[in-house]
């Protein structure tokens, strides 16, 4: 941002007002191997099918791939990684509505593995109708709520990934939030788990 | 446990009272897949490394493509000999200088084209369709589209763009003839091929004539095996089946797929994320199937270095697995519509050596006839 890498070398002030030379660009698998869950749940909880998931990830490190050299290191990754994996994850349901596929029945089935059988199904069934009601949002919605509710990224990150306002992001999530809520208690009205 | 530990453990809306724990387990990656798809993002890598950007490639592919003469291309190819046939597949994408001599066969005309086709295959029904094929050259518009598109594949919302352009990677093209003769019919924007049956149908089907029986009656067998008899005409034929993207696709759709080798034709190359017959009940074997199937799709789509990607995930998970051939051939394929004729050279003869009593076998000759001449 600063342009230093441009500025003269002689230029003393210039150099000790720079405390470190730019951060190197990390690499692809550096990246990876930092990101991998983020996006992994991030797109499942944007809806990606779990038939698509590992697809879908595999694409945004390609993207990430591709325009790494687009991406200033000195700033965070993850508004920059999370504005990827949210256009993956729309033109996957965008190519899966296409396709007429259930885009709500598929059982993403997590690895919810344990001794307790019953207590698995349990949660199952929660965080079944956790993604129940989050497919009840519009794309752009969902994509707010999910950042914010669940993968704890903030207002101004939000909007710089999804590329909006931040004043946008919080009217979307004030919506969000008021239908994601209503759906839930509709899917509990429906008389299921708890 | 990245992730627990990057998530909150909770909704920041308390309100909310849901199972937050529950759902980040839902989450959860299968154990495996970090790694697995690792692999197939460094796959996609080398080979994005190839093409260049994966745009470039399907710039490639479509520009020959229609410079070629679109559809007709494949088809003649397919005329012009065994060889031929790969080069079909092969056509637009790569630009080997063996090829060249086929595209220039299929440079003849598209009527030839179509003529020739028809002679090679032995179905008659196939007719009809090979002379609509009429080579319009596609525009390569979309190639440039794909460039732009931060993600060529997924990101893309019409990665699989329109018919036309989908079929370049190879012996698609005869495919892609049909669907041009009958616009109306193609109306679905699916950016994926699978939605439309009809839309696939006529992709698919086309390109070998073992295929059109099979439409009709599932019951048919596989591609490759069926074209024994004559030399160039048969195995121009067999390529385009068994080397066609959907040969494998089949295979892993197929519910008849049990039987590894065996499997490709039956089902229609569509029905690929519902491979979900109750005839298959091997969940490994429906997972081998569904990964299969993706890749098929964005080889289809003119997407090789996505396709790459996908079977090189599929490699990594199931490098025994059931469908390891029809893998191994449509790695083949994609290797061709990428470019990489060296690899795909290289891939063929293991694979013939490791394989000597595949079906496959004789689809691939063309690949490695080629090989031979410099």
């Amino acid at each position: 941002m600063t342009g230093s890498a441009d500025r003269p070398q002689y230029s003393d002030v210039n150099a000790a007002a720079r405390p470190e030379p730019a951060p190197e660009t990390p690499s692809l698998s550096a990246i990876y191997r930092d990101n991998f869950r983020v996006v992994w749940s991030t797109l499942a909880r944007l809806g990606v099918r779990r038939a698509e998931l590992e697809d879908a990830v595999q694409e945004v490190f390609l993207v990430v791939h591709r325009r790494l050299d687009d991406y200033d290191p000195r700033r965070p990754i993850r508004p920059w990684l999370l504005g990827i994996a949210y256009r993956v994850a729309t033109a996957e349901r965008r190519r899966a509505r296409h396709h007429r596929e259930e885009l709500t029945d598929d059982p993403r089935k997590g690895a919810i593995a344990g001794s307790d059988p019953e207590g698995e199904v349990i949660a199952r069934r929660r965080a079944e109708r956790i993604h129940r009601a989050l497919d009840t949002l519009d794309d752009e919605r969902r994509a707010v709520f999910v950042m914010y509710e669940m993968q704890a990224v903030s207002g101004p990150e939000i909007a710089e990934a999804l590329g909006i306002p931040v004043n946008t992001v919080y009217s979307r999530l004030r919506v969000a939030r008021e239908r994601f809520r209503r759906a839930v208690e509709a899917l509990r009205a429906k008389g299921e788990v708890s | 446990m990245t992730e627990r530990s990057d998530d909150r453990a909770g909704w920041r809306d308390p309100a909310l009272e849901l199972d937050f724990a529950a759902e980040a387990a839902f989450v959860e990656p299968p154990p495996g897949a970090e790694d697995r798809i690792l692999a197939g993002i460094m796959a996609g890598v080398a080979a994005g490394a190839t093409i260049g950007a994966a745009g470039a490639a399907g710039a490639a592919q479509t520009a020959s493509a229609a410079a070629s003469g679109a559809g007709a291309a494949g088809v003649t190819g397919a005329a012009g000999g065994a060889s031929a046939a790969a080069g079909g597949a092969t056509s637009a994408a790569v630009g080997g200088a063996w090829l060249k001599g086929l595209v220039l066969t299929a440079l003849i005309g598209g009527g030839t084209a179509a003529v020739v086709g028809t002679t090679l295959s032995d179905q008659t029904p196939q007719t009809p369709a090979v002379e609509v094929v009429a080579p319009t050259p596609r525009p390569p518009v979309e190639p440039a589209r794909r460039d732009e598109a931060t993600a060529p594949a997924a990101i893309d919302p019409t990665p699989a763009v329109p018919e036309e352009t989908r079929p370049s990677p190879a012996p698609l093209a005869v495919t892609e003839a049909p669907a041009a003769a009958t616009p109306p019919r193609r109306v679905e924007p699916s950016p994926a091929p699978r939605p439309a049956p009809t839309a696939i149908r006529t992709r698919a089907t086309p390109p070998e004539a073992t295929r059109p029986p099979a439409e009709t009656q599932p019951s048919v067998e596989r591609p490759p095996a069926p074209a024994p008899a004559k030399a160039n005409a048969g195995q121009a034929r067999r390529v385009a089946a068994a080397v066609a993207p959907d040969a494998p696709g089949q295979a892993a759709t197929g519910p008849g797929t049990h039987a590894p080798v065996e499997s490709t034709a039956p089902v229609e190359p569509t029905a690929p994320v519902e491979p979900v017959d109750p005839h298959m009940p091997d969940p490994a074997l429906k997972a081998e199937s569904v990964m299969l199937e993706s890749a098929r799709q964005r080889l289809t789509a003119g997407d090789a270095p996505a396709a790459l990607t996908r079977l090189a995930r599929h490699r990594a998970r199931f490098p025994d697995g059931r469908l390891a051939e029809e893998r191994d051939v449509l790695e083949i394929k994609a290797l061709i519509a990428a470019g990489r004729l060296d690899d795909a050279r290289r891939r063929a003869r293991a694979f013939v050596t490791r394989h000597p009593e595949s079906p496959y076998r004789r689809a691939l000759q063309p690949v490695l006839d080629a090989a031979e001449r410099p």
